[in-house]
């Protein structure tokens, strides 16, 4: 176990976006959200959930100085480790569990939590729930019901819909360490890259990997309206996350 | 906070992921503007106008509690800075209700 830390689950959260633009400028994980920058959302929220004994955030290499600005001034008091970010988001994340291994492998690290920066709504209810999840069957994704999604053939005619339900999946996802480490450690050597985390997870780890109900409110900020509906949302909610 | 900044978002008009403009007013956002086509969202204008009035309210009455808690953790830097920063203050919300005034 690394000096001072203690035996919990690990939140982990993306900001590295994709590693290869460059400039400080770009980065929507440091936009204002309702008086603060959007990665200091999911890092609060993270931060008072009593399971979670350690926060990562996963930065662009040119961006720590406007990372440790923005704890200094946004979570003081809470401690967060700073790990570079690599030139994608599967990248990213093998570079945070790479930097918790050791701990991972002497079993002070339960469970990683993986969240990403641009959904700046997930409140500590949605992070302790998948963290919660996760220590009981292996793996946690929250999801949501895709009523409006069809199923097209390749001619592009559309196929009744199974009985198996489509989800919409959202972060954060939580997994038993040791699983999620090996998982990453073998996609890195057969050079699989994944689109989120359980994607890597169902195909390297033999876990079992539960979805639990997420909240539409739980948005990613993709386009600039999303902003102002994230605004919105953390109005009514009085600026305070459940 | 910056009253403008730049990301790169996606736009609902050109579909391309590319830089945005975002002006601000306070805490509040007032605008976003795709930097490569021009597509522009505003605030609602009325709704922007009565959501600054109450940001800039919880803004004023919670200004003291932040300084000192600045103080508390930086005290030299904070005490050297605060003079200055509390004289910016009224052209800071000058600023501010230009942009709200204008959308």
């Amino acid at each position: 176990m690394s000096k001072g830390h203690r035996p919990g689950s690990v939140g982990v959260v993306l900001a590295a976006g994709m590693g290869t633009r460059v400039g400080a400028d770009g980065n929507k994980a440091y936009l204002p959200l309702a008086g603060r920058r959007m990665v200091s959302w999911s890092l609060d929220s993270l931060a008072q959930v009593p399971e979670v004994t350690r926060l990562v955030l996963v930065i662009r290499p040119d961006e720590r100085k406007r990372a440790e600005q923005t704890l200094d001034r946004e979570l003081p008091g809470v401690k967060v480790e700073l790990v570079r970010g690599g030139a994608s988001r599967h990248e990213s994340e093998l570079r945070a569990l790479q930097y918790l291994a050791s701990d991972i492998e002497s079993g002070t690290v339960d469970v990683v939590l993986i969240h990403d920066a641009a959904r700046p709504l997930a409140g500590p209810g949605t992070m302790r729930a998948a963290l919660l999840v996760a220590r009981e069957f292996g793996g946690a994704v929250p999801a949501l019901d895709a009523p409006d999604v069809v199923k097209v053939g390749p001619d592009g005619g559309i196929s009744p819909r199974t009985e198996r339900t489509l989800v919409r999946v959202q972060t954060p996802q939580a997994f038993r360490a040791m699983p999620l480490l090996r998982a990453y450690l073998a996609a890195d050597r057969e050079g699989f890259e994944g689109t989120d985390t359980s994607s890597c997870v169902e195909r390297f780890a033999d876990v079992e990997v539960r979805t639990f109900q997420g909240d539409e409110r739980n948005l990613k900020v993709t386009y600039a309206h999303d902003l102002f509906l994230a605004e919105r949302l953390l109005a009514d909610a009085h600026y305070r996350l459940s | 906070m910056e009253g403008r900044e730049t990301a790169v978002l996606r736009c609902s008009n050109c579909g391309l992921e590319v830089e945005h403009t975002m002006r601000y007013a306070g805490r509040l956002l007032v605008s976003s503007m795709c930097d490569n086509c021009g597509f522009t969202w505003h605030h609602e204008e009325s709704d922007l106008r009565t959501a600054y009035v109450h940001d800039l309210e919880s803004r004023i009455w919670t200004k003291p509690g932040r300084w000192l808690r600045r103080l508390r953790r930086h005290p030299v830097e904070t005490a050297l800075e605060l003079p200055a920063a509390l004289a910016r203050q009224p052209f800071k919300i000058a600023r501010e209700i230009i942009t709200v005034i204008r959308g």
